[in-house]
């Protein structure tokens, strides 16, 4: 069974599998409320992270603007969860991967203008935020942080373990390209190539495992474009191309943010990857995949 | 669960020519979302007019352009709606499935077929052209094999200002219509 919402700016794919002989199968009825479970777990992430609504823990961290009292707040533990890995992994990218660059797609106007502050957030990054005992985080300088390099790969990630729980063995969730496959049923991955002509390329069998892809190009209504939301920390300065950056990690989350930290770097063979167990791939226009730069 | 395909794929595969590559994916029938949204819900299927000035209003208020001619309206007795409509764009039709509890709010999206196309031959041509015109030389291929694809993030919006277009016609027409007011 497979099923589709479009949530967090694109569309969600659940797909449940399961053995037309097994005795789950007396379960069917219920496979549509697991996958409805594993969807709202998808919008809870949404609502906790997303910049767009005024009342989520990120937008609450970045309208804490105080300079003088360095303000603790409580947030919830899934925005915790992703903030520590944020954290772990802008320090073992060396800056490469930073979701404090909000101030930066603001400025460029991929994100709504917060002027009223926008002097105060010169060069500030997550390195910014501390995290402290019982979900608290103490803010030492405003940041605007942005979670769009990382939260969509967390919310297959909980979709996932909801599945988990409920004893699904086989299933797919794809986050508008951001995907994990549980089970060892291998799967066929395709990665799209947008350009003059998109194009897909084959990129073998996989099974328990979760695939992540960046791209400065984008389509909108009309024709394939470049766009700046692939943003180098280090320069605060668009990451401009065509090439496509796909990472493989056990956690979509981990692959999601990687696919970052590997358009800024553009190396594969960065010592982090294999610190965390992940692959980095750089997909150039109209290469197949014999070409492709396999670490 | 993806049986309404299978015609289509036939007759397109006799088209000949050379092509691009379609996605075709069908999630669920508008059968199956209506109850999913709203199990075991009564609705009748409902056909009205919608006057010149209130379709200007929705083009001002969506800026979708086409007209929602394809869409499809169920209404229930409590003043739920169950509606089934498409999007259209230069590289994707989507047909998806919006309900509308009895309070005005939307209840649930469900996406019911996607259709994405690949290869710009395709791109100057409509979808509709596409799947209507059987004298197209455009022969389109149809691969349900292929399911999970990583790339760059599509975006939604599309079906965002479909939503938005059809919860802005429920304010001005649906909610002030009861089942007896139907043609």
């Amino acid at each position: 069974m497979i099923r589709c919402k479009p949530l967090l700016g694109t569309f969600i794919e659940i797909q449940i599998d399961f053995e037309s002989d097994s005795p789950k199968d007396k379960k069917k009825l219920n496979l549509e409320s697991v996958i409805a479970a594993a969807f709202r777990e998808i919008e809870r992430v949404d609502y906790l992270m997303s910049i767009f609504e005024p009342r989520s823990d990120i937008s609450i961290i970045n309208q804490t603007v105080s300079l003088l009292n360095k303000p603790s707040l409580e947030i919830h533990p899934w925005t915790f969860e992703v903030l520590q890995t944020a954290k772990y992994l802008h320090e073992i990218t060396k800056g490469a991967f930073d979701c404090g660059v909000g101030h930066v797609l603001s400025r460029w106007g991929l994100r709504p203008h917060m002027e009223e502050f926008s002097h105060l957030l010169g060069n500030y990054s997550i390195a910014n935020i501390e995290l402290e005992g019982n979900h608290s985080i103490r803010i030492h300088h405003p940041v605007l942080l942005d979670l769009g390099g990382i939260a969509k790969g967390y919310a297959v990630d909980r979709a996932i373990n909801l599945l988990k729980s409920y004893g699904v063995e086989n299933a797919i969730v794809n986050a508008g390209g951001d995907l994990r496959i549980l089970g060892s049923v291998p799967r066929k991955i395709l990665l799209r190539q947008l350009g003059e002509k998109t194009e897909l390329i084959d990129f073998g069998k996989l099974s328990n495992i979760a695939v992540a892809s960046s791209s400065s190009l984008i389509r909108d209504e009309s024709a394939v474009v470049q766009s700046k939301h692939l943003i180098n920390p280090y320069q605060q300065i668009p990451i401009i191309g065509e090439k496509v950056f796909t990472v493989t990690a056990k956690s979509c989350m981990l692959a999601d943010a990687l696919t970052k930290a590997l358009a800024v770097d553009q190396n594969p063979n960065a010592d982090y990857f294999e610190i965390l167990d992940a692959k980095g791939y750089l997909v150039q226009r109209n290469a197949d995949i014999s070409k492709v730069y396999l670490v | 669960m993806r049986n309404s395909l299978l015609p289509l794929t036939i007759s397109l595969s006799l088209l000949g020519g050379v092509s691009p590559t379609v996605i075709a994916k069908t999630y669920m029938s508008a059968e199956e979302a209506k109850q999913v949204m709203f199990p075991g819900k009564y609705f009748s299927k409902v056909q009205f007019e919608i006057s010149a000035e209130i379709r200007k209003q929705l083009k001002k208020i969506s800026g979708i352009h086409h007209p929602l001619t394809n869409s499809q309206f169920w209404l229930a007795g409590d003043g739920s709606w169950f509606i089934v409509d498409e999007v259209v764009g230069k590289h994707e039709m989507i047909t998806y499935g919006l309900g509308i509890d009895h309070f005005g709010n939307v209840k649930e999206v469900q996406i019911l077929q996607y259709n994405e196309s690949y290869g710009h031959q395709i791109r100057e041509l409509s979808w509709r052209k596409q799947f209507i015109d059987k004298n197209s030389i455009h022969k389109i291929r149809l691969n349900e094999d292929i399911e999970n694809i990583s790339g760059a993030t599509l975006s939604c919006k599309h079906v965002t200002d479909g939503i938005r277009r059809l919860m802005a016609l429920h304010s001005l027409l649906l909610k002030k219509l009861k089942s007896h007011d139907t043609l």
